[in-house]
């Protein structure tokens, strides 16, 4: 095994366990172990004898662990029977430098763990190594210490520290001790491709392996890595420009122009935004132009297909996907001339909001479109108090915006506003009217007018704003606006009624708030409020709208003449007297053919035994309380009123139609004969119950009392039904939203 | 080494607590004859009952944990480590030297061997810790960890393809059986390999 030249010196620490117990513990102790060495004589004395590691020689470059092993082996053969102690492995714990005899020069200690010691008597040979205690070498063991040699010494020192680190090491003390790999092995499974090894040649027949040579066995192995298919970009590595070339351009058209409008921003719903972003605007836009053409004929001002589309019949008030309507677009782009078309042709409401609350007089002051602006200022129905959504006037949004002429803008809306407010007539029952200023247009409020009719504060609760037409009476909320409601009253008369519409005048009027209780009315002492109520109880009356008895009637007749002709004078007050036109004015329209004549007598009678009663005040307003006092009693007194028509069967085949006037106050229900005027039935809250039909288009009324069913056939269900939960005290404030919008407030 | 080659062959099965889980026909059946030529040196007297090969495309997985690799070590010390006891030396040397585990993490992975090699997996399959090319496996050892518990290692020894260096790869294997069935199939594989159509 090579020359004396190439042998490298090593030390060698062959140690083991006393006991298996110590593999497991995690302290180290080195009473655990036992160390080999040789006890060699000290030089000079020959008595005297030190302890050293084993050292070998072993050949520089070659396998050290086998070499170690096998001196190991032979080494320990004399003090085991002649069976050497194989040695487990050989671990290399470090490199110490020599002293200075050999300077610099560096040798290696290696340890070899062996298995725990057997029970079998160590025999002892002289100049052979034994085992020792490594406690008790530790005990002795200084780098000055005589029992050893020095290196020894730093060589023992160093394994004891290196001991006690392992053991700090998880299973490094029992894989230090742990079988050889000989006795661990199990199955090993190599490579054909490598097996015969660089050094055999591939001639040799063992080097063949199912008839492959080691080279074949790879390459076919290489070539399972190779891909099954492979596709290649055919342009790259052509000399193909990369262009980017533009397929479309779309430039913001409102870039430059200043902060947007947000309320006018709409995000897209959800199920458009599957497309792709082009295709939304696009499709959106085609799509806006086949659905919305009044709306695209307002936006370009094409007045020629603006007149034809209005003639056809669009509406000037629908709104688009946007919630615009046509005047909007109008307005916004400034188109005057489709915007005075909208105006005058379409009769579009100039106040008319879109669906952010904007008003078409903001976009002309926000685009700076004077002529726009003075053509919206002119408008009987303009409102130019108008705010929008962020409570700002069309003056503010003009100078935010400063578009166009926006200089002439801000001055037609400044002289606008010193400009006196357009009027509306509202009416009393006998006819006369107060004018009172619409202060916000056709946006002016119940409550806002009711506030211009000068009444006293006390007064204000006794009446509301009517509006009524020959046949259709609604009493209005304090926030509807009345004259939007006289826009549209021929829709609100074809939904509620079955008449023509054309012939159906609407007109406001003053009246007794239809909610107001008797108790209450019975208070009142204002001569004003008392002329108001008698205007009315006396219009009623004269309708025929208090079915009552002869005598009641006579009297209040009688009364009636008192008011108009003041104290009876029996020249003047003759049988002749009451002519018919006379007696139109005191007794029911429904009365003056019929019976009024033969009444004449005993109504001359009563007046003059009125006029001539000392008790009597005949201050008018005392008169006029008195004649309400009168009416009070009757049925039907401060009742509103609905039409409708109940079937009758008259016999088994065919249905009898009767027209109904439907009356419904503060007492109960009551059913009149439109016709005749008579009084079919009245019933009291309480004393009946009633229930809407399908669609509002009938209810039904049900008392128990009387054993009576009768359905009231009338579009004005809705209204009477919910005006008697109202009435009858069932409907608490809460559910005042369920009103409808011409519902009684 | 870490490329993604994500084929969800047998995710059902492979959620079972069985060790082999395959859809190929029984390992133990069909692996326990080698062929005559292929060079397994199996020290156990397991070896020599029945025949067959692994169907081709088959890929078997097994269920271990990795314990760690020496990677990148020059090829003077792969001849070194040409002989099985001088690997395992070599492996319990490092161990030693704190160069490697003495045992493995928690992790479980999937360890698939086919005529394509052998790859190491998450349980889902969805992350690829190794993959080794078959052919640049040099050599599966599998041999008891000594330490006590009767823990068998599988230690895979891999070259690249310049041969300049080669790697050893250690996983830990659940038991003794599983050890024995995943270097049997890959001994199939070897055989495999070669009597693939693909050429």
């Amino acid at each position: 095994m090579g020359n004396q030249d190439n042998l490298e010196e090593v030390f060698v620490a062959v140690i083991r366990p006393k006991n298996q117990v110590s593999l497991s513990s995690k302290e180290y102790r080195a009473k655990s172990y036992e160390i080999l060495l040789i006890e060699v004589p000290l030089e000079g004395k020959e008595k005297k004898r030190k302890k050293v590691l084993l050292a070998a020689k072993i050949p520089a470059g070659g396998d050290r662990t086998r070499s170690i092993l096998n001196y190991v082996d032979e080494m320990t053969k004399t003090i085991s029977n002649n069976q050497g102690l194989i040695g487990k492995r050989v671990v290399h714990m470090k490199k110490f430098t020599l002293n200075s005899d050999n300077e610099g020069k560096e040798v290696s200690l290696f340890i070899v763990p062996l298995g725990v010691k057997d029970n079998s008597k160590p025999c002892y040979t002289a100049g052979s190594p034994s085992f020792y205690c490594l406690q008790d070498m530790m005990r002795v063991c200084s780098e000055t210490s005589a029992h050893f040699s020095s290196v020894t010494s730093r060589m023992l020192l160093a394994l004891d520290k290196w001991l006690a680190e392992q053991h700090t090491v998880p299973h490094a003390i029992p894989a230090l001790f742990r079988p050889a790999p000989v006795e661990r092995v199990k199955t090993t499974v190599s490579n054909p491709a490598y097996a015969s090894g660089p050094e055999r040649g591939p001639s040799e027949e063992e080097g063949l392996h199912m008839g492959y040579t080691a080279l074949e066995v790879r390459s076919k192995m290489m070539s399972l890595e190779k891909a099954d298919v492979c596709v290649l970009n055919p342009l790259y590595g052509s000399d193909l420009q990369y262009t980017n070339r533009v397929d479309k351009v779309i430039i913001n058209p409102y870039f430059g122009l200043g902060a947007p409008d947000y309320s006018k921003i709409q995000i897209p719903k959800r199920e458009k935004w599957q497309h792709g972003p082009n295709s939304v605007s696009e499709d959106k836009e085609r799509q806006w132009v086949d659905d919305f053409p009044l709306h695209r004929s307002a936006c370009e001002g094409d007045t020629e297909l603006l007149t034809k589309l209005l003639d056809s019949g669009f509406s000037v008030k629908q709104l688009d996907s946007d919630h615009w309507a046509p005047i909007h677009y109008a307005c916004w782009h400034g188109k005057v001339e489709a915007t005075s078309l909208l105006l005058e042709k379409g009769k579009c409401n100039p106040n008319l909001l879109n669906g952010q609350l904007s008003s078409p007089l903001h976009f002309a002051a926000r685009g700076g479109h004077s002529e726009i602006v003075k053509l919206l200022l002119q408008h009987s129905e303009i409102d130019r108090h108008i705010e929008d959504q962020q409570k700002r006037s069309p003056l503010q949004v003009c100078e935010e915006n400063k578009q166009n002429e926006w200089e002439e803008t801000v001055k037609l809306l400044q002289q606008a506003s010193t400009k006196p407010y357009e009027k509306v007539r509202i009416y009393r029952m006998d006819g006369s009217y107060r004018s009172v200023e619409l202060k916000h247009g056709n946006n002016t409020t119940v409550q806002q007018i009711m506030e211009g009719m000068r009444l006293s504060q006390e007064s204000q609760q006794y009446f509301t704003i009517w509006i009524c037409s020959e046949n259709l009476n609604l009493q209005l909320k304090p926030y509807h606006k009345p004259l939007q409601h006289l826009r549209i009253w021929t829709e609100i008369v074809t939904d509620l009624t079955v008449l023509d519409p054309q012939r159906e005048n609407p007109q406001l009027f003053l009246r007794r708030d239809v909610r107001l209780p008797l108790d209450v009315e019975k208070k009142v002492e204002d001569p004003l409020s008392i002329l108001i109520l008698f205007d009315e109880a006396r219009h009623s009356l004269l309708k025929g709208m208090f079915p009552s008895p002869d005598s009641k009637l006579i009297t209040l007749a009688s009364l009636l003449l008192q008011i108009i002709y003041g104290n009876y004078e029996s020249k003047k007050h003759k049988q002749g007297f009451l002519n018919e036109e006379n007696l139109r004015s005191i007794v029911p329209m429904s009365k003056v053919k019929s019976k009024a004549y033969h009444w004449t007598n005993r109504i001359l009678y009563e007046y003059k035994a009125l006029s001539t009663s000392e008790g009597v005040s005949k201050e008018m307003h005392h008169l006029q309380r008195l004649f309400l006092q009168n009416c009070w009693d009757v049925p039907t007194y401060g009742a509103a009123f609905f039409t409708g028509q109940v079937y009758t069967k008259a016999s088994a085949s065919n249905h009898k139609v009767i027209r109904v006037m439907v009356g419904v106050n503060t007492k109960g229900l009551h059913l009149m004969n439109m016709e005749t005027k008579v009084l079919l039935i009245s019933l009291e809250y309480g004393g009946f119950m009633w229930q809407l039909g399908q669609a509002d288009l009938y209810f039904q009324i049900h008392s128990v009392e009387n054993k009576m069913n009768i359905i009231v056939h009338t579009k004005q269900a809705g209204l009477i039904v919910k005006l008697l939960m109202k009435l009858s005290g069932q409907m608490t404030p809460n559910d005042k939203s369920l009103s409808d919008k011409y519902a009684y407030g | 080494m870490m490329f993604r080659k994500v084929k969800k062959r047998h995710s059902s099965s492979s959620s079972q607590s069985s060790e082999i889980s395959t859809k190929s026909k029984s390992v133990d059946s069909s692996l326990g004859g080698l062929s005559r030529s292929s060079t397994v040196a199996s020290l156990d007297n397991d070896s020599g009952k029945g025949a067959g090969n692994v169907p081709s495309e088959a890929c078997t997985e097994f269920r271990v944990k990795y314990v760690g690799a020496l990677e990148q070590l020059h090829f003077d010390m792969s001849r070194a480590l040409q002989e099985p006891l001088d690997l395992i030396n070599y492996i319990d040397a490092a161990q030693q030297d704190g160069k490697l585990p003495f045992v493995p993490g928690e992790e479980e992975m999937m360890l698939g061997v086919s005529k394509y090699g052998v790859k190491v997996a998450s349980l889902d399959q969805c992350d690829v810790l190794h993959r080794h090319p078959l052919y640049l496996i040099m050599r599966m050892l599998c041999y008891d960890d000594g330490l006590g518990a009767g823990r068998n290692l599988l230690a895979l020894k891999t070259t690249d393809g310049q041969q300049e260096h080669c790697s050893v790869w250690v996983y830990q294997c659940s038991c003794a059986e599983q050890a024995q069935s995943i270097c049997k199939v890959l001994s199939a594989s070897f055989d495999c390999a070669l009597t693939s159509e693909k050429s």
